[in-house]
């Protein structure tokens, strides 16, 4: 892993982090999303990248490092593997991703999918972003 | 917000945000950010953020203004701020264009162009295809 993949994915897990509290405020329909959901979400990548948001109250806070009582853990043990997954670059779904190892989740399966629209948000929002 | 604006406004977190973490893994930067000192200012369409480099620390916020910036960047259209920030446009034709304004100390503002000459080298992994 070289040093600028580390800064980039940390870089952009923090705006993801960001990207989903500025929703949480600006689109009232990802807000109504929210009502009833109240959850800790934690990431951890490679060695020692962690952040977590915090869902509450149809609000979204981001943080960075380990939070004390996550609900739902989301680990990404290998730094290319997390950069393929938040660009939507590599070639496997998520689904294959889960099953080759990838991504680890530990949570209630039910909840985990329920919170997908939060990420589905984002990378509708993100769309062609940079692009010309 | 319109999606442009939304794309926009992340671009200027990753912009803000890059630095802080280059600086933690990279010395030359680091020395960069030692010989500048001062507070710098960004308002972009309808949202803003700033920058402090101060003692060789550097810090930053979204959605905030800096008492008494020593410079201050507007943008005023998105579409123009998101390539900007992607590098497609270059900040001195931006500024004789009047894209992009500068008021305040224009050495610091020079400085601060050579700080973000960091980040796309360190961004390469996630640049747009």
């Amino acid at each position: 892993m070289s040093k600028e993949e580390k800064v980039s994915v940390r870089v952009l897990g923090a705006m993801i982090g960001y990207a989903t509290e500025q929703l949480s405020i600006i689109d009232e329909d990802f807000k109504g999303k929210l009502k009833g959901i109240n959850e800790v979400l934690q990431w951890k990548i490679g060695d020692d990248i962690a952040y977590y948001t915090e869902i509450k109250d149809q609000t979204i806070k981001a943080n960075d490092g380990i939070a004390s009582n996550p609900t739902i853990t989301f680990e990404v043990p290998n730094v290319s593997d997390a950069l393929a997954l938040f660009t939507q670059r590599g070639d496997q779904d998520i689904t294959q991703i889960i099953s080759a190892g990838k991504l680890k989740i530990n949570g209630d399966a039910a909840k985990v999918q329920q919170l997908g629209f939060i990420l589905e948000t984002v990378g509708e929002y993100m769309q062609g972003m940079g692009g010309d | 917000m319109d999606k442009i604006e939304f794309q926009t406004k992340m671009m200027c977190f990753i912009m803000l945000k890059s630095i802080e973490e280059i600086a933690k893994v990279d010395e030359e930067l680091q020395e960069e950010l030692e010989d500048i000192d001062g507070k710098i200012q960004w308002k972009i369409a309808s949202f803003k953020g700033y920058q402090v480099i101060e003692d060789g620390k550097y810090s930053f916020a979204m959605d905030a203004e800096v008492d008494d910036p020593d410079v201050t960047f507007i943008i005023e259209k998105a579409e123009f701020a998101q390539s900007f920030f992607s590098g497609q446009a270059d900040a001195t034709s931006a500024y004789m264009s009047g894209d992009l304004k500068i008021e305040g100390d224009l050495q610091l503002a020079m400085s601060f162009g050579s700080v973000a000459e960091f980040i796309a080298d360190y961004l390469e992994p996630i640049r747009p295809s």
